[in-house]
C-alpha cells in the first residue's frame, strides 16, 4: 500500500465521497449568479415629496451597494436608474428568503439618533404585572413641578460628575425608595425633568457605553405617583418634538433627532477578547464629532433633555441614546462613556450580543446611513440576464468541449488519458462540494465569469498530467524502465507543476484581495479550481500512475499508457549547424 | 498529420528561430496597428462602464427574444433584457448602452415586437454606470500588485531575465486582445474585463512551460559543448512542443465549442463577443510563448558573459568543422560530438543510404549533424 502511496488515494477518495454525500443530502446546491438563473429584484423610490439631487441619489446607490454586499448575496446588481434605484439579487426563490431580503432592503430608511427621555418597557407587560425579565424596568423620572435649582442636589449621576461643573439641575433630584417591580402594574413613580438647561459638561474619558436591555433593579422613589399614561403625557407635554417610538430595541419616549446616520463612518461587530463579549464598534466621521460628543455627554450627565434611566458601568445613573432606523428603535444603549475617544472617533456598543445581533445591528447602523429617504422597496422576481437561451447553449457547449478533450487525452495517452479524466473528474467533484457549501452558507454565487475562471482551468489541470506522462517519455527514452521512472519523474514534474499553478494561484489571490465584482468571483473560482487540480495530482494521479506503472502488462507494453519512448532520443535533436544570428 | 506525428516522436523538428524574426515583424506591427485604434478609436464600453438607458414595458403578448431580434437589427442584440414578474404581472426591462440612440432602439423593439412605441418609451430612464470610477481604480491597483508579485517570483524560482520576457509577453496579448476588441467595435462589459484576465492567467501558465524546460536544459550547457543558449532554447522549444500543443488545445476546445457551437449554432449572441475575445487571447496566449518572450529571454542570455564564451567556442567548432568538411573531411576530424559526456555520436540517417543503420542513442548530449561529405566513388 504504502510503495504505491494508495492509502493518499483512499483518504482523497473517502473524503471526496462523504463530500459529495453531505452536499447531496444536505441540499447544498451552488448558487448561481443573476446572469445565469435571474432572482429578486427591488426597487427603491425616493419617498414622495423628498426630492434629493441625483448626487445624492448616486451616492446612495454606492452605499447600498457596498452594504448589499455585506449581506453575504453574492454578487448582486445594484444600479442607478434615474432617480430610483435598482437592487437585483439572484437566486433567493424561497419565500423566506424573499423576506429577509425585503427585510433588510426594503428598511431603506434613514437612521436617527434621539435622546431617551423615558423608557416605558414593552406595554404589554405593563399592564400584566408580570415580572419580565427582558422587559426593562421603568426608570424615567418625574421630578415635581417646582423647578430646583442648581444647587447640589445629591443626585448620584451629579455626583459622578468628575470635572465638576454645575449639575444639571432638575435631573439629579433623588427620590425615596420606590417600588422595584418591573413595568408591573404597581405604579411607579416619574420624575420629569425640568425644562431648564445646562450646558453640557465635559467629563473623563476611557469609558464605553453599555447597550441593550438594561437590568436596572433600583428606580428612585417617587416624589409624587402617578400612572405611566400621565407620566407620559407630561414629558409629552415638556418637550415639544418628543415621540413615543417603539421597536425590537424598546418602547421610549425619545426626543427630536439630534443626528442621522451620515455622522457613522462605519460600524463593525467584533469579538472583545478580554470580557469575551461581542460588541459593536461604531466610528464617527471626524466633522461630526463634536455634535455627537455634545449630544452624548448630555446623557452622560444625565441632562434634563437625556436624564438619567439607568445604572452606568461606573456607577451612577445615565442616559441613554437611542438609534431609531425606519422609525423603530433598534437600539438604545445607556451613554456610560464621555467625549468619544479623539482617535479613532467612535463608540463601542456592548450588550447581552451574540456574534448573529452584534453584526445584525452593525449592518442596520451602516445601512441606515443614506442620504436619501427611500419608501418601502417594490419586490419582484427577475429572469436571468444572460438569457435562458444562453444558459442552455453555453452548457450544451461546454459539455461538447468537455467531451472533445476527453477524446484527444484518450487518443493521445490512452489508458493514462483516462487517469487524467479520471483526476480532473475527482478535481471538479472536489470544487462542487466547496461551491455548494459555500453557496448555501456564505451566498457564494457562480456567475459566467466563474465559469470562465474554472474552463481555463481544464486546461491547466490536464496539463499538469501530460507534464508527468511526458517526462516518463523522457526518461524512458534515456533507457529507464516504466516501473522505474514513475517516482523520480514525478519529483520533477511536481516541481513544474507548482511552479506554474502558484502563478495561478498568487494571481488569484492578489486579485480576490484587492477587486470587487465579478473580478473578485472569477479570483475565486481560478485560485480554487488550481487549488482542487494541485489535490488531485498529489492524491490520485501521483498514486494511480506509481500503481499502473509498476504492474508487468504495462511494463511490456507501455504504449497501452500512451507512453512509449522516443525512438530519437529528444536531447538529440539540434540544428546548430550553421552559425546563425541572436534574434532580433 | 505525418508531420505531427513525426513530431511527437521527435523524428522532425521545428527551427523555431526562424520564426523569431518574422515574429517581432507581424506582432509589432500588430501592436502598433492595435494601439492607434485604441487611440483613435477607443473601446465600445458597454453600459456597466457608461451608462446607458432602460425602458420597462407590459409583458403579455411579448417575449424576450422577439425583443432581443428586434435589438439585433440595430446592433444591440446583446442588451440586457430580463422578465420582472410580481404575482400575475410581468414587465421586461431592457438596458441598451450609449452606442445605439436610444430612439432607433424603441423603433426597432416596436417593430418587432408589435407593441406601440409609446408603450416601449413609456418608462424609459437614464441609468447610471454600475462599474464606477472607484471599482477600475480598484482593479487596476490591483494589476500592477499583480505583475510586481509575478516578476518578483518568477525571478526567485527562475530568473530575473525570464520575468522580463514573461511579463513582456502577458502585456503583448492583453494589449492585443483589447486591440481586437477596439478594431471590432466589439462591446467591453465587466465579463471582457474578466476575459483578459483569463488571457493573462493562461499567458504567464504557458509562457512558464516552456521557461521551466529552458531552465532545466540550461543546466546542460557547457563551455565544451556544442550548443548555444539559443540552440538549447531551440531545442527546448521543440521539446515542450506537444505538452504546450495538448495544454493549449485542453483550454481552447472547450472555449471553441462555447464560442462555435453555442454562439454559433444556438444562436446565443451574449456568448459570442466573450467567447471570441477568450478563443483570440488563448491563441495569443500560446503564440507569445514561444514567439515573444522566448526569443527575449535568449536576447537577453546571449548577453551573459558565459553564453558569450559559449557561443565562441561554439562558432569556432563548426567554422573549424565546415573547413574540414570542405576540404575532404578526414575521419580523424572527429565533429565535436560530444559534450563531456562522451557520448556516441549518431550519423543521419538520410545521406548515408542504408550503409550504417542508424542507432538508437542513448546518450543525451550527442548531436545530429549535417550528413558528411564522402569522396566521390570511393567504396566502403
Amino acid at each position: 500500500m504504502k510503495k504505491y502511496a494508495l492509502g493518499s488515494l483512499l483518504v482523497w477518495l473517502v473524503l471526496l465521497a462523504a463530500g459529495l454525500v453531505a452536499s447531496f443530502t444536505n441540499g447544498w446546491r451552488p448558487v448561481l449568479g443573476l446572469d445565469l438563473q435571474g432572482g429578486l429584484s427591488a426597487t427603491l423610490v425616493p419617498k414622495p415629496g423628498t426630492n434629493p439631487p441625483e448626487s445624492s441619489v448616486a451616492e446612495a446607490t454606492n452605499i447600498i451597494r457596498q452594504r448589499v454586499d455585506g449581506l453575504g448575496i453574492a454578487e448582486p446588481d445594484v444600479v442607478r436608474s434615474g432617480k430610483t434605484v435598482v437592487v437585483q439579487l439572484p437566486g433567493l426563490k424561497t419565500k423566506a428568503d424573499q423576506e429577509r431580503a425585503k427585510s433588510i432592503i426594503g428598511t431603506t430608511a434613514k437612521l436617527e439618533f434621539r435622546q431617551v427621555l423615558a423608557d416605558l418597557g414593552t406595554p404589554a407587560a405593563a399592564t400584566t404585572g408580570t415580572t419580565t425579565p427582558s422587559s426593562p424596568s421603568v426608570t424615567a423620572r418625574v421630578a415635581p413641578t417646582t423647578t430646583p435649582s442648581g444647587s447640589a442636589s445629591t443626585a448620584p449621576s451629579a455626583s459622578s460628575v468628575p470635572k465638576g461643573a454645575a449639575p444639571a439641575a432638575g435631573t439629579s433630584k433623588p427620590t425615596s425608595k420606590g417600588t422595584t417591580d418591573r413595568a408591573g402594574a404597581t405604579p411607579v413613580a416619574y420624575e420629569l425633568p425640568s425644562a431648564t438647561t445646562v450646558p453640557p459638561t465635559t467629563l473623563a474619558t476611557g469609558t464605553t457605553v453599555a447597550g441593550g436591555k438594561s437590568t436596572q433593579t433600583t428606580v428612585p422613589a417617587p416624589t409624587t405617583t402617578i400612572t405611566q399614561a400621565e407620566a407620559i403625557q407630561k414629558m409629552l407635554a415638556a418637550y415639544p418634538g418628543s415621540k413615543i417610538f417603539n421597536g425590537d430595541g424598546g418602547s421610549y419616549l425619545l426626543g427630536p433627532a439630534l443626528f442621522d446616520g451620515t455622522v457613522l463612518s462605519s460600524a463593525e461587530a467584533q469579538l472583545n477578547t478580554q470580557s469575551s463579549q461581542w460588541e459593536v464598534n461604531v466610528k464617527v466621521k471626524g466633522r461630526d464629532q463634536t455634535k455627537v460628543n455634545n449630544a452624548f455627554n448630555e446623557c452622560y450627565a444625565g441632562k434634563p433633555t437625556c436624564p438619567p434611566i439607568r445604572a452606568g458601568d461606573t456607577g451612577g445613573q445615565r442616559g441613554a441614546i437611542a438609534m431609531v432606523l425606519d422609525n423603530k428603535v433598534i437600539s438604545a444603549p445607556t451613554v456610560n462613556a464621555v467625549d468619544l475617544p479623539k482617535n479613532p472617533n467612535g463608540f463601542v456598543i456592548t450588550g447581552n450580543f451574540t456574534n448573529k445581533t452584534a453584526s445584525e445591528l452593525a449592518l442596520q447602523l451602516r445601512y441606515g446611513a443614506l442620504p436619501v429617504e427611500f419608501q418601502p422597496a417594490t419586490l419582484e422576481t427577475v429572469s436571468a440576464t444572460l438569457g435562458s437561451n444562453s444558459m442552455h447553449a453555453a452548457i450544451v457547449a461546454g459539455l461538447i468541449g468537455l467531451a472533445a478533450v476527453a477524446i484527444y487525452m484518450l487518443a493521445f495517452y490512452r489508458l493514462l488519458g483516462l487517469v487524467a479524466i479520471f483526476s480532473l473528474a475527482t478535481s471538479t467533484g472536489l470544487m462542487w462540494i466547496v461551491i455548494s457549501y459555500l453557496g448555501a452558507h456564505n451566498g457564494l454565487a457562480l456567475t459566467l465569469a466563474g465559469v470562465t475562471g474554472i474552463i481555463v482551468s481544464i486546461g491547466i489541470a490536464v496539463d499538469s498530467n501530460v507534464v508527468y506522462y511526458e517526462h516518463l517519455r523522457e526518461d524512458m527514452t534515456r533507457g529507464r524502465t516504466l516501473r522505474g521512472t514513475v517516482r523520480p519523474s514525478f519529483k520533477v514534474a511536481w516541481s513544474t507543476i507548482v511552479t506554474a499553478d502558484l502563478v495561478s494561484v498568487i494571481g488569484a489571490v492578489i486579485l480576490y484581495l484587492l477587486t470587487v465584482g465579478p473580478v473578485r468571483g472569477f479570483a475565486f473560482y481560478l485560485g480554487l479550481s488550481t487549488l482542487t487540480d494541485l489535490l488531485a495530482s498529489w492524491f490520485f494521479m501521483r498514486p494511480v500512475t506509481w500503481w499502473l506503472g509498476s504492474r508487468p502488462v504495462f511494463n511490456r507494453r507501455p504504449g497501452l499508457l500512451g507512453v512509449r519512448p522516443h525512438k530519437i532520443d529528444p536531447d538529440a535533436i539540434v540544428r546548430g549547424a550553421k552559425p546563425e544570428e541572436v534574434p532580433a | 498529420m505525418n508531420f505531427l506525428r513525426r513530431l511527437y516522436s521527435f523524428e522532425d523538428d521545428i527551427d523555431f528561430r526562424k520564426g523569431w524574426r518574422v515574429a517581432f515583424v507581424i506582432s509589432g506591427l500588430l501592436l502598433i496597428g492595435g494601439i492607434v485604434a485604441l487611440t483613435v478609436d477607443g473601446l465600445n464600453l458597454g453600459i456597466d462602464f457608461r451608462g446607458g438607458t432602460s425602458w420597462q414595458f407590459p409583458a403579455q403578448g411579448t417575449t424576450t427574444q422577439q425583443v432581443r431580434d428586434g435589438l439585433s437589427t440595430v446592433g444591440a442584440g446583446d442588451a440586457t433584457i430580463q422578465t420582472l414578474s410580481q404575482g400575475r404581472n410581468a414587465t421586461i426591462r431592457v438596458e441598451v448602452g450609449t452606442k445605439v440612440p436610444a430612439d432607433k432602439a424603441v423603433a426597432a423593439m416596436a417593430k418587432s415586437t408589435g407593441k406601440p412605441a409609446e408603450v416601449i418609451a413609456a418608462n424609459q430612464s437614464q441609468v447610471g454606470p454600475s462599474w464606477g470610477k472607484d471599482v477600475s481604480n480598484k482593479a487596476l491597483r490591483a494589476l500592477i500588485v499583480f505583475f510586481i508579485a509575478i516578476a518578483a517570483y518568477i525571478s526567485w524560482r527562475l530568473e530575473w531575465r525570464m520575468a522580463v520576457g514573461a511579463i513582456l509577453a502577458v502585456v503583448h496579448d492583453v494589449v492585443l486582445s483589447v486591440a481586437v476588441y477596439a478594431v471590432f467595435k466589439f462591446e467591453v462589459t465587466p465579463g471582457t474585463v474578466v476575459a483578459f484576465l483569463t488571457i493573462l492567467g493562461y499567458s504567464l501558465y504557458d509562457t512558464i512551460v516552456v521557461y521551466d524546460k529552458v531552465k532545466a536544459n540550461e543546466g546542460h550547457l557547457t563551455l565544451q559543448g556544442d550548443r548555444t543558449y539559443t540552440d538549447m532554447m531551440n531545442l527546448s522549444l521543440n521539446q515542450t512542443f506537444m505538452r504546450s500543443l495538448n495544454t493549449t488545445l485542453s483550454t481552447i476546445l472547450p472555449v471553441a465549442s462555447i464560442l462555435f457551437i453555442g454562439a454559433g449554432v444556438f444562436g446565443a449572441v451574449t456568448l459570442r463577443e466573450f467567447g471570441l475575445a477568450l478563443f483570440v487571447g488563448l491563441i495569443f496566449g500560446a503564440y507569445s510563448s514561444v514567439f515573444i518572450a522566448s526569443p527575449i529571454v535568449a536576447f537577453l542570455k546571449e548577453r551573459e558573459p558565459r553564453n558569450v564564451q559559449i557561443r565562441k567556442n561554439v562558432l569556432t567548432r563548426r567554422a573549424r568543422l565546415a573547413e574540414m568538411g570542405a576540404s575532404g573531411g578526414s575521419e580523424g576530424a572527429v565533429p565535436a560530438g560530444g559534450s563531456d559526456e562522451g557520448s556516441v555520436p549518431s550519423t543521419s540517417d538520410s545521406d548515408s543510404g542504408g550503409r550504417r543503420p542508424t542507432p538508437v542513442v542513448t546518450s543525451p548530449y550527442s548531436d545530429k549533424h549535417p550528413p558528411r561529405p564522402r569522396k566521390q566513388g570511393k567504396k566502403r
